[in-house]
């Protein structure tokens, strides 16, 4: 019975997710079904959290009733008859090139194999364990635990606004304030068994995991990948030994941050492509829901900014865009008040500071430690290719390429920069937050790759196909 | 292009193990060569716990302290000139915990101890080089193993070796074939290795694909320059080496299920609970919650443990709780309210007179009404 009502609490958010994707994908789009599926169930996932805010601030608590029905009518609402179906294309999708041959076969199902494998193992083990990160404790779980006992989100508060209030009708924990997104998707598990159940409730990271790699492979299709390419990559991404952990021992909030991420930029560097406006709509929902899931997701939001501008501007009219957001960011630093809070932290915390030691971490997390097996290596060896194939990463890929670097950007100065540097000295942050950009990460890694196997089929990487 | 992906890897993988005796045989440079030692069981004599021969092995019986020592008597002028130790067990439980200690005759050098960080196997390779004070003359070498009453391990031999390419090789297997539990650290980082692991396991693989992508650049130079590079070559010969570490990873995953399953399976939520690492702790809070006879009551959580603190705190839940991360472990007097509960959970520095009915630290005393008392926490109501 309780296998049941996991079932149908995860199905219902994919469900109702999927139902939407399949209202504004084309009919003729190259791998629809993990299309479909892999985005709708993330954005499921993400959406049924704010259907419960929704329902709890209009008062009628976190029940479970209200936010069903929503669901069911929205889902019900895509897959009316009378809906629209999204716009045919105007030219075709990419399609498949050469057929395989008996090696590429075999290469497939053992990359297929391997993905099956994690995708057990890391089942069985999220779907036994008790909850037991640090952080999942201490602050994630914690408002899910009382919220779920009170069927209600009941407000959490800083500690000393709790002392004054002799903690009358607030509770309090670390960080208050943080995004309610993850507890919720918690909650829900748990309304739905009808009892706190510390395994059930992490299953949602599974799903996002399992999503997450639909999405990569169908985007990857769609990029013009073909499908031994996009599985291989696919494999990649989903062998990443920290974002495996981070299924395993689930309840932290960074999977669900980079896999919203990572499809926001992959649908805005498919959007350039084909200019198709269900990526657009895709591409903007997930960049929204981002800062919904944790406060740096408006940091790895805004990174789209500049890689919009790319795509819809000249590119002198872009670097002129560039330089004045630049000029803006750094006004408002200076004039702003030194207290005024930024994704959680004052404008204090991001005082520039050379920290060597944090760089020293970085280095270290990414290119020595088992954290990401070769991805370091990987983006470090592509990223010069990139480079010296004349238009790969300057024209074709400019939009994916802006968003990346600017993301990356931001990660390091972060760390090396700023106050922050200690969670790469002790390693405690810096796995994590890259995470986030991860997926991004090895999508650019594909394409650059791709390019380099379109350059030599057109008789050199040195040529333009 | 499969030819030359295999001859660009294997060669690789021959250069790499070639250079890895270079680099042994420089740091080595003035070290003699002395014979390998083998330590059969029948050297070991047994302290702390019952021992007896099994078919030329030692079995060895924890008794009510938990630990088991093995000491054997050992001649050796210079540890540093053995490169490798080797620990073989016919039978050894994997959740006891493994140390080996060593001294030398009065005065010729201290004694030292090191605490095998990895779980115990049947086969346990370690690099002495990266043993601390693994240096000078032993006279002695035991064998330390903590656990629960009733557990046996049955110790085959202690090995002593010099290097060689072919034992390097099995040193790398054996420690990538090592298991460590979860740890709170994992969720940061997974490292790959242990204090005694030999090489990062990435670093390692990266000269070879290193390698491997300049002599596949040689073989184009020399037998396919006409053609160029083709780039499916190295894409194949990075998801080789890809595919080592993810195996490694895959196995490590597979052990840690295992174990999860031996631990969890079948269990309700506070069976889990009352099975993982936290049963004790878990307890005393599911009895201190129990005790709490008002819904809406303020539960403060007193230690100076972190990790503590916040397993209390978030066990309270849905209890009021408030605990403070790194902070006093008590807020202000002026917070406190009689009928507010305080969980204290050892270790702390408040400490409690159950018969004057006081909590106290440096800097105050609060009446209070014991209301559940365990070895590890008190949990007090303020009068």
């Amino acid at each position: 019975m309780t296998a049941l009502l996991i079932i149908l609490a995860l199905l219902l958010p994919a469900l109702m997710g999927s139902a939407w994707t399949h209202a504004l994908l084309p009919r003729r789009v190259i791998a629809r079904p993990f299309m479909v599926l892999g985005t709708g169930t993330l954005l499921g996932l993400l959406v049924l959290p704010q259907i419960m805010r929704l329902w709890d601030a209009l008062g009628w608590g976190l029940a479970i009733l209200p936010t069903l029905l929503t669901c069911l009518g929205l889902t019900l609402l895509a897959l009316a008859p009378g809906l629209r179906r999204g716009v045919s294309a105007a030219h075709p999708y990419p399609t498949p090139t050469a057929p395989m041959g008996h090696a590429e076969r075999l290469l497939l199902a053992l990359l297929l194999a391997m993905i099956a494998l994690r995708l057990v193992t890391l089942a069985t083990e999220v779907s036994l364990r008790p909850l037991f990160p640090w952080d999942a404790t201490m602050h994630w779980a914690t408002k899910a635990r009382v919220w779920f006992e009170h069927q209600a989100m009941v407000p959490f508060v800083d500690h000393n606004s709790w002392l004054e209030r002799s903690g009358s009708g607030v509770y309090t924990d670390r960080h208050p304030h943080y995004p309610a997104t993850i507890p919720l998707l918690q909650v829900w598990m748990t309304l739905v068994l009808g009892q706190w159940n510390e395994s059930a409730m992490n299953m949602p990271w599974l799903l996002c995991f399992m999503a997450l790699g639909a999405i990569f492979y169908g985007q990857a299709r769609l990029a013009g990948a073909s499908t031994t390419l996009a599985v291989a990559f696919t494999y990649l991404l989903l062998s990443l030994p920290l974002l495996n952990t981070h299924v395993a021992l689930a309840g932290y909030a960074d999977m669900f941050l980079g896999a919203a991420f990572g499809c926001a930029v992959m649908c805005l560097h498919n959007w350039a492509r084909l200019r198709e406006p269900w990526l657009a709509v895709l591409a903007l929902a997930f960049a929204l829901l981002c800062p919904l899931i944790k406060n740096e997701g408006l940091i790895w939001a805004l990174t789209l900014i500049p890689a919009l501008a790319v795509a819809l501007m000249q590119r002198r009219e872009a670097a002129k865009f560039f330089v004045l957001l630049v000029l803006l960011g750094l006004l408002a630093v200076l004039v702003a008040p030194k207290d005024l809070a930024i994704v959680g932290h004052t404008i204090r915390d991001f005082r520039p500071s050379f920290n060597q030691e944090a760089l020293l971490g970085i280095v270290y997390s990414i290119f020595q430690h088992s954290s990401w097996h070769l991805l370091g290596y990987l983006i470090l060896m592509l990223v010069p290719l990139g480079l010296v194939m004349p238009g790969a990463l300057t024209r074709k890929l400019l939009i994916l390429t802006t968003v990346v670097a600017c993301a990356a950007a931001a990660y390091f100065f972060l760390f090396v920069f700023t106050g922050f540097g200690a969670g790469a000295e002790n390693f405690a942050a810096v796995g994590r937050l890259a995470i986030h950009l991860a997926p991004a990460g090895m999508f650019l890694a594909m394409l650059i790759y791709q390019e380099l196997l379109a350059r030599q089929r057109a008789g050199g990487i040195l040529q333009e196909p | 292009m499969l030819r030359a992906t295999l001859l660009s890897l294997v060669l690789a993988i021959g250069a790499t193990l070639a250079g890895l005796s270079v680099l042994h045989s420089l740091r080595a440079e003035n070290t003699v060569k002395v014979p390998d030692i083998r330590l059969g069981a029948d050297a070991f004599t047994v302290a702390g716990a019952s021992g007896r021969p099994v078919d030329g092995n030692l079995a060895v019986e924890l008794g009510k302290g938990s630990t088991g020592v093995v000491i054997a008597p050992l001649s050796v002028r210079a540890a540093e000139q053995y490169h490798y130790l080797v620990l073989n067990f016919a039978e050894i439980p994997a959740a006891v915990s493994v140390s080996l200690g060593w001294s030398a005759e009065s005065g010729r050098s201290a004694p030292a101890s090191v605490d095998l960080p990895v779980r115990a196997r049947q086969s346990m390779w370690l690099q002495t080089s990266e043993i601390a004070n693994w240096a000078g003359p032993i006279d002695n070498f035991g064998i330390i193993v903590r656990g629960q009453q009733g557990d046996t391990f049955v110790l085959e031999d202690v090995q002593f070796l010099n290097y060689s390419i072919w034992r390097q090789v099995r040193n790398i297997v054996n420690d990538w074939s090592n298991y460590d539990p979860w740890r709170r650290a994992s969720m940061n980082s997974y490292t790959g290795v242990s204090k005694l692991s030999p090489f990062y396991p990435v670093v390692l693989v990266v000269c070879v694909l290193v390698l491997s992508l300049l002599l596949y650049g040689v073989w184009v130079l020399l037998f396919a320059r006409g053609r160029g590079i083709d780039w499916r070559v190295p894409g194949l010969l990075f998801l080789v080496c890809w595919f080592t570490l993810d195996l490694v990873w895959q196995h490590k995953l597979l052990r840690q299920v295992v174990e999860t399953h031996q631990q969890f399976a079948y269990k309700t939520t506070d069976e889990k609970l009352k099975a993982g690492p936290d049963a004790a702790l878990y307890a005393f809070i599911s009895a201190a919650r129990a005790a709490i006879d008002q819904p809406d009551a303020r539960v403060f959580v007193a230690s100076t443990d972190n990790y503590t603190g916040l397993r209390s705190s978030y066990y309270l839940y849905p209890q009021n709780v408030y605990w403070v991360l790194r902070g006093p472990e008590l807020p202000f007097l002026k917070y406190l309210q009689p009928g507010d509960y305080i969980v204290v959970a050892k270790p702390s520095d408040l400490k409690i007179s159950r018969r004057a009915g006081l909590l106290f630290s440096a800097q105050r005393r609060l009446p209070v009404d014991i209301v559940h008392d365990s070895p590890v926490g008190t949990l007090v109501r303020l009068q």
